[in-house]
């Protein structure tokens, strides 16, 4: 130890100080600095705008505000709150130039699919703007847009466009936390283990469903362990039933179809709602489940 | 400059023969054209009897840099000569001197960090449990006026409760003492206030209101009533510093050693945000330094041992922290006495094992801890047990580290590792890392640092021994026996680095043990800063010396080394600092990538929904309005309110009927801000506070 700072080294670890402050003092020239002005979002809303609607999807989280900002198409629930990528046949990626968006959740987005093509890039400032083709099947139905009604087990509920009173709790379409991402997705809300019977009426399939189940938010998620169960009726049979529990996320299922037009139906409910608390159970505050489904005609195994 | 060889100074086997330093580099870079007292030590000759002077000054740090035995200690608080010895110095000289002197500067350092920050601390907003102190704080002060006026009658448990029932989850002295500043320097509130009291119903109600509100403002109105309760804090801070330089001007040979440790520490950003609040964590790491430096004292001293409970009863009514201190210092002890068993089989007797500090801080601490808290003056075991039961069971934050947020223990063991190395810079913690090194040598070899300075050895007698001090002088002063009023009367040189290792470990260690509640961010262990600063401070002083042999050769290169990297070292705390005002709680070090490279790692952005203040000065950009205010606290409303600085128009609403609404981005807000989304029909931000790109702030308006 005493060689170690005999005097030459002693000047040379003092060197390194000096060395290592100098490269922190650069290090803050770049980065105590924004990385975008005005002129440059400026710039980024003229290249997207281009494109037409082609959502703008920003992985980097302290961006995002600023894109919703300054860009129109950061703003959808399309480019906010998708449920996968597998939604999109083009889309632009603007993250921070230093920044691999690929390695991190967003790859978790493609759920196994191929890294779509990239077909153009853009350097705005420090930040990239990348814009990404894939082939993706042809969506045929939406269970967002499809809901003709619910009931559970004491009636049916009333509403619509949306929001479905029911009298055991609501269903609604919304957008939820989930897993600390918002996803847009019908929530059901109802007493413990209340069935909701979601209608969707004569849906012309593909050969595939694909959907997610999640529960929000995370206050709820704290101190509770519900599980969900997922059935999908198609003609009136139970065609699948999933059993989820609230720490798997974002939960993907899939479902190989007959291609044509069928009855669909959704029943969907969870174990035990509120929260632990150390004086006892709690209703409030409680899980909301959180179901997306869609119908692809991939054309192909899937 | 004597080149005497120290005779007690025994040759380390692993060391070799090295030239003498030359002086300090301090001293090198700063030429004089008058003479300085080290020159006059020098004109006087060999003899040793600048000595005396020190021999007998018990409160005289500079205790082991003698001129024969760190001839590098040039730097440092200069010898003073004893009037009879020496000849009388013109006023210029002792002008020169006291300038120069570390009291001087350490009272300098102390003023200049505290107008520092509260020059900058009006653009800092309230913090969510500022709010709730500041409430405390006219609480309290509202009782001990009251108690000033009605003696007695104000002292019964049901008084005492009326105002101490508040907050009375963390021990009173500082709120007591932001409200008595209050008092004394807030200007009075605005006609709100007033407005809200004539509002009220009810005669006691609003006599109460009126009580606590201080209406008529403090008796010197020369600070708005937020600052005025922050200076106490500040004024805290502010000491820090200076006792920082002082310390380590001695550990690190000099002047640049005393700024390099008291800019570590005010410098980062984290430890300036926090010192400009009324809040615990900066007060309780001064504290934590004051005792730290006191107990070194207090092992060879006995009045400094009696001093060693009512300082600590003090820093207990500071923050709970200071709980762990008395066993921190037994432990420190026992390790010293253990090390000397085993290297010179020193047997400790039960005396040293249990000295009278140790007692004193048991018994004393705490019953000066109670004094200072009325609160448990009634009930006192009962409460003493909410006390304590509500620090145990603490509620969990959630923080967010590496892209997870965290809401339940144990957070990752790495946690408080990884985010000190991302907040402070790297230069500074790699010379940290140096001084343990330094340290765990002194294990073995503890006459390593011995030139550094020693603390504690306040008879002198080590010293006078080494600078080879006439027998007259020595006579009567064998070396101190240990006793049970002073068990380590001298030291060998190690005590010192091992108690700031210690202190600079535990809190990390604390923090990262995977039972402890998820408290929070970095201010849960700002008390270990200010040893990382003296640890720092021993490494400068010590790889300087180690250098000076070699660049003696350069003159010009030593004159101006030291203050070059003085400047890269200091010189990226203080732009992280200076840039991140005024949202440094969401600052990192540049290495890290500032806010930007924090936030793409997951690493928390900030928390306590401070970050409003431009909102309220650039007020016509949001106009008169129903807004929900967020994380914002409604007593940090209240407090804006109380000072003017709250916008007329601006009414607290929930986000349904809100037209405009503030969101402060963390991972776990999310759901607050899809409820905007969802209430306002809009994801659009109208506006954005932001520390480089990173925002801390999100404005929503709800669209016309």
């Amino acid at each position: 130890m005493v060689k170690l700072i005999r005097p030459n080294g002693a000047v040379i670890l003092l060197g390194l100080l000096c060395v290592l402050g100098l490269v922190e003092l650069l290090a803050a020239f770049m980065e105590y600095r924004p990385n975008i002005d005005e002129d440059g979002w400026d710039e980024l809303a003229a290249i997207v705008e281009q494109r037409g609607e082609d959502p703008v999807i920003v992985p980097t989280s302290w961006l995002s505000p600023a894109a919703r900002m300054n860009l129109a198409q950061a703003r959808s629930w399309d480019a906010l709150a998708y449920p996968d990528l597998r939604s999109f046949a083009s889309f632009w990626l603007l993250h921070h130039k230093l920044e691999r968006p690929w390695r991190g959740s967003l790859r978790a987005e493609l759920e196994g699919a191929p890294l779509p093509d990239l077909v153009e890039i853009h350097h705005v400032g420090r930040l990239t703007l990348e814009r990404y083709e894939q082939s993706v099947g042809v969506e045929r139905f939406d269970l967002l847009d499809r809901v003709e009604a619910v009931r559970t087990g004491r009636g049916p509920c009333r509403g619509g466009r949306g929001m479905w009173q029911c009298k055991d709790g609501r269903v609604s379409i919304r957008t939820l936390e989930i897993d600390y991402r918002p996803r847009r997705c019908l929530a059901v809300e109802l007493d413990d283990g209340v069935v909701a019977e979601v209608e969707l009426g004569e849906v012309e399939l593909g050969d595939r469903i694909r959907g997610h189940v999640g529960f929000g938010d995370f206050n709820a998620r704290l101190r509770a362990d519900p599980s969900a169960r997922v059935e999908l009726l198609i003609d009136e049979v139970v065609a699948a039933r999933w059993l989820f529990t609230d720490d798997q996320g974002w939960a993907a299922f899939a479902l190989a179809t007959e291609p044509g037009a069928h009855r669909v139906q959704l029943r969907a409910s969870t174990s035990v709602g509120g929260t632990w608390q150390r004086d006892g159970h709690r209703t409030n505050p409680t899980d909301s489940l959180c179901i997306e489904l869609r119908g692809f005609d991939e054309g192909g195994d899937g | 400059m004597s080149d005497t060889p120290d005779p007690d100074q025994t040759p380390d086997p692993e060391a070799t023969p090295e030239p003498e330093p030359t002086p300090s580099s301090d001293d090198a870079s700063g030429s004089e054209a008058t003479p300085s007292s080290e020159d006059v030590a020098d004109a006087s000759g060999p003899e040793p009897t600048i000595e005396s002077g020190e021999t007998s000054d018990a409160g005289d740090t500079a205790g082991a840099s003698s001129s024969s035995d760190a001839p590098d200690k040039a730097g440092s608080e200069p010898p003073r000569l004893p009037s009879s010895l020496g000849p009388k110095l013109p006023l210029r000289t002792r002008l020169s001197q006291m300038v120069r002197s570390t009291a001087f500067l350490s009272a300098l350092i102390t003023l200049l960090t505290s107008f520092a920050l509260l020059h900058a601390e009006a653009e800092i907003g309230y913090v969510r449990d500022e709010g709730v102190y500041f409430e405390a704080s006219r609480r309290y002060a509202a009782w001990l006026a009251r108690w000033r006026e009605d003696g007695s009658e104000a002292n019964t448990p049901e008084v005492r409760d009326r105002y101490f029932g508040f907050n009375n989850e963390h021990p009173a002295l500082l709120k007591l003492a932001a409200g008595v500043s209050a008092r004394m320097f807030a200007e009075p509130p605005s006609e709100a206030v007033e407005r809200d009291i004539a509002a009220l119903r009810g005669k006691r109600r609003r006599a109460w209101a009126r009580e606590i509100a201080v209406v008529e403002g403090g008796r010197w109105p020369w600070l708005r009533e937020g600052a005025a309760m922050r200076l106490p804090a500040i004024l805290l801070a502010g000491l820090g510093a200076g006792l920082l330089f002082w310390a380590g001007r001695r550990l690190g040979d000099g002047l640049f050693g005393g700024l390099l440790a008291a800019g570590y520490f005010v410098l980062l950003p984290r430890v300036a945000f926090h010192a400009s609040l009324h809040a615990f964590d900066v007060p309780i790491a001064v504290m934590t330094l004051i005792l730290a430096l006191a107990w070194l004292r207090a092992l060879s001293d006995w009045r400094w041992g009696l001093a060693m409970g009512p300082l600590l009863g003090v820093a207990i009514a500071v923050k709970h922290n200071a709980l762990f201190l008395g066993p921190l210092f037994a432990l420190h002890l026992w390790m010293c006495l253990a090390l000397r068993w085993l290297a010179d089989g020193e047997r400790p007797s039960l005396a040293r094992i249990a000295p009278m500090p140790l007692w004193n801080m048991a018994i004393v601490g705490p019953l000066v801890a109670l004094m200072l808290w009325p609160w448990m003056w009634d009930d006192t075991f009962a409460r003493l047990g909410e006390y304590l039961a509500f620090h145990r069971e603490h509620s969990y934050y959630n923080m967010e580290f590496w892209g997870q947020n965290y809401n339940r223990p144990p957070l990752p063991i790495l946690y408080p590792f990884v985010m000190t190395v991302a907040t402070v810079p790297g230069a500074l913690l790699l010379l940290t890392g140096v001084g343990v090194f330094l340290t765990v040598r002194t294990m073995r070899s503890p006459r390593t640092l011995r030139h550094l300075g020693r603390f504690g050895d306040n008879r002198g007698w080590a010293r006078a021994q080494r600078v080879g001090a006439r027998p007259r002088q020595l006579e009567g002063s064998a070396q101190p026996r240990s006793r049970w009023i002073a068990p380590l009367p001298t030291f060998d040189g190690r005590e010192e680095p091992l108690l700031y290792v210690e202190l600079a470990l535990f809190p990390l260690l604390l923090i990262a043990l995977p039972s402890i509640p998820i408290f929070g961010g970095t201010k849960h262990w700002l008390t270990a800063y200010p040893f990382f600063a003296l640890l720092a401070a021993m490494a400068w002083g010590r790889l300087w010396w180690r250098a000076r042999t070699l660049l003696r050769a350069w003159p010009t290169l030593l004159r101006m080394a030291p203050a070059i990297v003085l400047v890269a070292l200091l010189g990226p705390a203080a732009w992280s600092t200076i840039h991140g005002h005024p949202y440094n709680l969401s600052q990192y070090a540049p290495l890290a990538g500032g806010a930007r490279g924090a936030a793409g790692s997951g690493l928390n952005r900030g928390f306590w929904g401070h970050s409003v203040v431009p909102l309220l000065d650039e007020d016509d950009s949001l106009e008169a309005r129903e807004i929900y205010v967020h994380d914002v606290h409604r007593l940090a409303v209240e407090q804006y309110r109380r000072e003017g600085r709250w916008p007329e128009g601006w009414r607290v609403v929930g986000v349904r009927s809100a037209d405009a609404a503030l969101l402060f981005p963390e991972m776990h807000m999310l759901s607050d801000e899809i409820a905007i989304w969802a209430s306002f029909g809009t994801v659009q931000p109208s506006m954005l506070l932001t520390l480089d790109d990173v925002p801390v702030t999100i404005v929503y308006e709800r669209p016309e």
